[in-house]
């Protein structure tokens, strides 16, 4: 396997596509996010609970490739907590993540994050890494 | 390998024949191109075509007097003529070039079947329709408060010849059926289904997309009503495609596009129509692309379609059962009557994960819903790989992809 598959096939996004983190339906979930791209039919539904305006509960269900599950397995993993506030910051740490090299990546980034800036080898592969964070960008910056 | 294979040295003339298929892909590997449902790649004779046309006979048709246009207008009207035996029209007036299949079917759609759907009518297609075969039906019955019906199919991918049988009925204005599934890789009994439906007095419109490479086609055998297919599935570019009709059909169409090229006298009081083909062609045509196609049909016509079909059914034969020998791959549409076509699913992996990995092995294959998203929802799947073969596609591209597909089966093991 060449490197470049290599590193965005690794171990981390794998893992996270096997066994994906909070990975189930929120019954009184105060919103529900879909996430789809109907160019190749990924189809993630994001759910969240919210109290004083933090997020108190993340998970999602659905049906994807690895790249797109990973990314959003490591969404709500990294999400689930934060303020609005912070959750709209780390979004863009995770988007500054994603287009730099892995040694300039943002200090304050999760090392998770990292993992897919190998999506740099794979342009028609982005919007899979960007999917559901997309979906959750748009509600936390609403006004 | 069998028997039927093509001679070795036969097969790599063709090859050679194809420019692009020499390329290597970023990692050094040859190309293996198995995207050809998609569009196919384009013989020296094609490319050298368009290359002459615009440094030697460039000008306008129909219009001039001069030398060029002359010939510019005979070239045109000389591949119209081609297309007209290759598909077995009685005149080239009844073949009218189009954009592709896509524009065909619109053109049908709204200069043909909308003035004579009336509310409570049916169109009919099948389960299997690309989604250029549905959605300008799906739009039209909406507007006229007509009914779209579907032909259903079984779990192989076949259609249910009884379940058509019941759906027929006055009611139905227009059956609009694809010949060769692009996702099934199916071929359909047109043959006896435009009996059939003729036998209710409904006309019947065939998407040839995917058949015109390597099914025998006579349209005046077939009896269809219409049938329309792109050249650039057939070796030839982008951008240019006919709609044949029959002459009484075309004749009571309304053009849906009005301008210069297609009129016989224009006052501000009144305009008259040109005759057929010209009344369905306004606007100055996709000249070189149409001369284009018609080199690649005297290309296709050298190859012969029995070798090209002959190579399509030894390749489908050989991936299946290879493909098949492999745990955990799901081949999807079995269909008894098949050709060129081969998609899959592979458990645990997302078909965008496949692509993505056999890309890095120099395969081109495309991953997705392939516009027929109601298949996938008929097999409940999002997506499937598709590997579709054309006459230039060898044994080894078979071999590499099934290696390939092992290497996947390790990343995600």
């Amino acid at each position: 396997m060449n490197p470049e598959l290599k590193a965005f096939y690794q171990d981390l996004i794998l893992q996270h596509n096997k066994q994906p983190i909070h990975f189930y339906a929120i019954e009184a979930a105060d919103h529900i996010l879909e996430a789809y791209n109907p160019i190749c039919g990924d189809r993630f539904k994001v759910f969240l609970k919210l109290r004083d305006q933090r997020i108190i509960e993340l998970s999602f269900q659905g049906y994807g490739c690895a790249i797109s599950k990973a990314s959003t397995s490591v969404m709500v993993e990294q999400l689930k907590g934060k303020t609005l506030e912070e959750a709209k910051q780390l979004i863009e740490v995770f988007y500054q993540s994603i287009e730099s090299q892995v040694e300039e990546a943002p200090s304050d980034a999760p090392s998770a994050f990292s993992a897919f800036s190998a999506v740099q080898s794979f342009p028609g592969r982005k919007p899979c890494v960007v999917l559901a964070w997309e979906e959750l960008e748009t509600f936390v910056k609403q006004p | 390998m069998t028997c039927s294979m093509l001679d070795q040295q036969l097969l790599l003339e063709i090859k050679n024949d194809f420019p692009l298929l020499r390329q290597k892909m970023k990692n050094g590997q040859s190309l293996a191109y198995l995207d050809n449902a998609a569009t196919t790649q384009k013989p020296h004779l094609v490319i050298e075509a368009m290359v002459q046309y615009y440094q030697k006979q460039n000008a306008n048709v129909h219009r001039g007097i001069y030398q060029l246009a002359a010939e510019a207008t005979a070239a045109y009207e000389g591949s119209r003529q081609k297309v007209a035996q290759f598909i077995g029209a009685a005149k080239a007036a009844e073949c009218i070039f189009v954009k592709g299949t896509t524009e065909g079917i619109n053109l049908v759609a709204q200069s043909f079947t909308a003035p004579q759907l009336q509310a409570g009518d049916e169109v009919l297609i099948s389960a299997m329709e690309h989604h250029s075969n549905l959605v300008p039906w799906q739009i039209l019955c909406q507007q006229k408060g007509a009914q779209l019906r579907v032909i259903p199919m079984n779990q192989k991918g076949e259609l249910d010849l009884d379940a058509f049988a019941g759906l027929l009925n006055p009611k139905v204005k227009m059956l609009a059926i694809v010949h060769l599934s692009n996702t099934l890789g199916t071929i359909n009994p047109i043959e006896q289904m435009i009996q059939m439906a003729h036998q209710e007095g409904i006309p019947v419109l065939v998407d040839g997309a995917q058949s015109i490479m390597s099914e025998a086609i006579d349209v005046q055998a077939l009896d269809c009503d219409f049938f329309v297919f792109s050249g650039h599935k057939l070796f030839g570019p982008t951008g240019i495609g006919v709609l044949y009709g029959k002459t009484q059909h075309l004749d009571s169409m309304m053009p849906y596009q009005l301008g210069g090229e297609m009129i016989r006298s224009v006052s501000f009081e009144k305009t008259t129509f040109a005759r057929i083909p010209n009344k369905l062609e306004a606007g100055t045509p996709n000249i070189v692309g149409a001369i284009a196609l018609g080199k690649a049909i005297e290309y296709v016509e050298k190859l012969g379609k029995q070798t090209i079909s002959a190579q399509l059914q030894t390749l489908l034969t050989y991936a299946t059962e290879q493909l098949q020998s492999i745990a955990g791959l799901n081949i999807i549409g079995q269909a008894a009557q098949k050709s060129s076509v081969l998609s899959f699913t592979l458990d645990g992996v997302h078909p965008h994960d496949v692509a993505t990995i056999l890309n890095e092995h120099g395969l081109a294959l495309r991953a997705g819903h392939h516009c027929t998203q109601p298949i996938m929802d008929f097999y409940h799947i999002p997506a499937t790989t598709r590997a579709s073969f054309a006459v230039y596609n060898t044994i080894n591209d078979i071999d590499r992809l099934c290696e390939a597909i092992n290497d996947i089966k390790n990343i995600f093991a």
